[in-house]
């Protein structure tokens, strides 16, 4: 009787011994291992505010508008946003081969308020000065050719932020009312 | 109460966002033996809006530096007419998730290179009665590559250039497949000193095209210089190139 308990005694021991997996059973040291996998995806990301909301220069409530102290040209930032930035541009991507952000626009307002007269530039920028025939500072002209905003060769930490003032310039020969709705549209690209 | 209509009244002003993701950021096919190869991309709608995106593929390249996009099949190397895309346009849900496929069949006729395109996914914007001036959409560009040929890595520096507060250099790509230079540049002065040693990361050049590399010296005191380029395009040589120059 004695020497069968020991038989089995010994058996489970043996089978705890090998079978057992994810527990270190032992005396002294003993340690297990187990993988720790993390997996990232590559992505490209982009982010736009004010999408669909829009901007808004609404002239009936600018009080320099018409401006008799300076010859045309007038510059106005929106009325809507009021604060910069007046759009917000963040992107994203773990591509190491880099990026490309652009901006374009698809018409002009009217035939007399072009595309062209709508300016963009880095948050922050000041407004051209009233009577300056040229924007001036860092102010870009919207197109409808992509215009490139950034070009890096690597990728962002996080979201890299490419936050977007307007200004639009006002040259005295707009009619009065409602005019085309304009899309601009932001893009990142890969390389 | 005040606390509740705050939030009332600031609350549209932050619900029209448009926030999406595209993975991977690019694709790379070899279709050296293959003449039709699938793969997909996952599209993901990171807004509590839902947002409608179409689909459409141009040519791309670069022109003085920039970026530019163009009608597909309007440049030779252009893979834009080979792509099927399915769905071409469709709707995601907050935080919705989209698998986007994509089968590229080689025509049976096709010279050796590396041809490409641009998968878009744009985000068609809704007019809201904030205002009727504007509009935005977000947009991301995939490229596309797809490989006919064994990857080669030919390639040189044309011309060393210096123009005031700018030093450009020409490169070269003479391959058959886009090169990806690395290197660095050093700007010496008459005492040999190194006034500046700087790199060159992971500029795209695209294949059988050239890139021009500028380096900004507008902080470099007047003096006579000279500098050194290492470009390496992950082949086994590197090219060199050393120009003199005197700031004024």
């Amino acid at each position: 009787m004695k020497r069968t308990l020991l038989f089995f005694a010994v058996l489970m021991f043996i089978s705890v011994s090998v079978f057992a997996t994810g527990n270190a059973v032992g005396v002294g040291t003993a340690s297990q291992t187990m993988p720790v996998n993390v997996l990232i995806p590559k992505i490209v990301h982009i982010h736009v505010d004010n999408a669909s909301h829009g901007v808004t220069f609404d002239f009936s409530t600018m009080v320099n508008y018409p401006d008799f102290a300076n010859p045309f040209s007038w510059w106005y930032l929106p009325t809507d946003p009021a604060a910069t930035p007046h759009v917000d541009l963040r992107v994203w991507t773990n591509d190491n081969d880099g990026y490309t952000v652009t901006a374009k626009g698809d018409q002009d307002f009217a035939p007399e308020l072009l595309l062209s007269d709508l300016y963009f530039a880095d948050a922050g920028e000041a407004k051209t000065a009233n009577g300056s025939a040229v924007a001036g500072g860092n102010w870009n002209a919207f197109s409808t050719v992509d215009f490139t905003i950034a070009d890096e060769n690597s990728k962002t930490n996080g979201f890299a932020t490419y936050n977007q003032d307007y200004e639009l310039k006002i040259d005295g020969d707009e009619n009065a009312g409602a005019f085309n709705t304009v899309t601009i549209t932001y893009t990142i690209t890969g390389k | 109460m005040k606390k509740l209509l705050a939030v009332i009244f600031l609350l549209p002003i932050y619900i029209n966002a448009v926030e999406f993701l595209v993975s991977p950021p690019k694709l790379e096919f070899d279709l050296i033996r293959r003449n039709i190869v699938n793969d997909s991309l996952i599209v993901v709608n990171r807004d509590s809006n839902n947002i409608t995106i179409k689909c459409y593929f141009k040519d791309w390249g670069y022109k003085n530096g920039k970026k530019y996009y163009t009608k597909p099949g309007s440049l030779s190397y252009s893979a834009s007419h080979w792509i099927t895309v399915n769905p071409l346009q469709f709707e995601l849900l907050p935080y919705e998730k989209r698998i986007i496929r994509i089968t590229l069949t080689k025509p049976d006729t096709v010279y050796k290179g590396e041809y490409r395109s641009m998968i878009f996914f744009e985000t068609i914007a809704k007019p809201s009665s904030y205002s009727n001036m504007f509009m935005f959409n977000a947009r991301i560009g995939v490229p596309l590559y797809a490989e006919m040929g064994r990857k080669e890595y030919i390639g040189f520096i044309e011309g060393i250039k210096y123009n005031e507060n700018e030093i450009d250099l020409l490169y070269v790509n003479y391959s058959y497949n886009r090169l990806y230079l690395n290197g660095n540049y050093l700007i010496i002065n008459e005492k040999n000193d190194t006034i500046i040693n700087d790199s060159i990361r992971n500029i795209l050049v695209l294949s059988r095209d050239t890139q021009n590399i500028s380096v900004d010296i507008g902080n470099v005191e007047k003096g006579e210089y000279k500098v050194m380029f290492y470009i390496d395009n992950g082949g086994n040589e590197i090219a060199g190139g050393k120009k003199r120059f005197v700031k004024k």
